[in-house]
């Protein structure tokens, strides 16, 4: 996979065998036919990605559904419409990889800044901690769209948790992940005395909603 | 870089002094080991510092914020300081025990002076934390969030 999204401004490289095919046309910058059996993981997708970008739009053709991007660069500013984004989201609602990364670039800034913090710490996290905070930068860059990130910081705190934090007009939002399995907290701490407050929660897609929609 | 404590801090034999004034202030040095965004000192902080004391400088022994910003070196009874690079943020004794506090930790000052820092006061938590369970590092989170919210910045930084 890494090779391929590497190789990705190769046409040739995209995969057009099983299930899936690749259709290009003069107004249409790309989309793909998928099979039946992908259907639930496109509508998915179609859900993430066309409510938030708004230039996708689902269509059917022979009976199979399929993605089109329009080529109008008024409607997605910072994805560019290169080739490379359009196959991007190609792989991702294929479901050859999670599609969580279908906005990549955002991705690999979030993860940049948790290098960086990472750098900045001699604590190294352990696989589950990780691999739980890997999964809330690309939960969190799905929505890359409609949020800007660049104000994001990624810490790790005194305690070995590992953090994202928004500093907005109200307050600091966190996003706290410990150490241990199931340590993954929403903090929120306030400009005012007393306004405060945490909660635990259970699922990725949970708590990154909350932190940004709070 | 040494430095000679003034005359006020000094306090030798050591007094204790448990009566704290409801206008009092407490100094404490945040690090500043990569920027962070206003409200955040104490995320740094460890959970098990508030049970051993985490060390601020109570105003009623320290004329100046930035006498916060000098660490004792050795033992604290040779009186050799050294500048740390960090800021200082301060809170009214009154906003750590008041109505305010809601994170089911209570909060308390004692004063333990050094023989060169008269003002050195440990801040101290009751009943003492168990971070075993979810609740507890809740409870744990909200009390960092809570000095978060109550503790100011001085605007007196040394980046040197």
């Amino acid at each position: 996979m890494e090779t391929l999204l590497r190789n990705s401004h190769v046409k040739k490289d995209i995969p057009t065998s099983g299930s899936a095919e690749y259709i290009t046309s003069g107004v249409e910058t790309g989309f793909m036919v998928l099979a039946e059996e992908r259907a639930k993981v496109f509508n998915e997708a179609i859900n993430v990605y066309g409510s938030y970008q708004g230039s996708y739009q689902l269509n059917t053709k022979l009976g199979r559904p399929y993605i089109v991007r329009y080529a109008n660069e008024n409607l997605i500013p910072e994805t560019n419409l290169d080739y490379f984004h359009s196959l991007n989201s190609v792989i991702g609602i294929s479901n050859l990889m999670d599609f969580s990364f279908l906005n990549r670039a955002n991705y690999v800034k979030l993860f940049g800044k948790y290098e960086e913090a990472l750098k900045l710490s001699a604590y190294v996290p352990n696989t589950e901690q990780k691999m739980t905070f890997i999964n809330i930068l690309k939960e969190l860059s799905k929505y890359s769209s409609i949020f800007d990130f660049s104000d994001y910081a990624i810490k790790v705190s005194a305690d070995e948790e590992l953090l994202v934090m928004n500093e907005k007009s109200n307050g600091i939002h966190y996003i706290i992940v410990g150490k241990e399995n199931q340590e993954l907290f929403y903090g929120f701490s306030g400009k005012l005395p007393g306004e405060y407050n945490s909660q635990h929660y259970k699922s990725t897609e949970e708590i990154v909603y909350t932190f940004l929609t709070k | 870089m040494s430095f000679t404590p003034p005359e006020y801090l000094k306090n030798d034999p050591p007094t204790f002094d448990e009566l704290f004034e409801s206008g009092e202030v407490i100094y404490r040095r945040h690090a500043i080991r990569v920027k962070v965004p206003l409200g955040d000192y104490f995320t740094y902080i460890k959970t098990s510092d508030f049970l051993d004391g985490v060390s601020v400088n109570r105003s009623k022994y320290c004329k100046d914020p930035a006498d916060a910003l000098w660490a004792i070196n050795g033992d604290g009874s040779n009186c050799s300081y050294e500048l740390k690079n960090g800021e200082v943020v301060y809170c009214l004794i009154t906003e750590l025990i008041g109505p305010g506090n809601k994170t089911g930790i209570t909060l308390y000052c004692k004063h333990t002076p050094f023989v060169c820092n008269s003002s050195h006061t440990d801040l101290l938590c009751q009943p003492d934390l168990v971070i075993a369970d979810i609740e507890t590092k809740q409870k744990v989170i909200n009390l960092k969030l809570f000095l978060n919210t109550i503790f100011k910045t001085t605007g007196i930084v040394n980046n040197s």
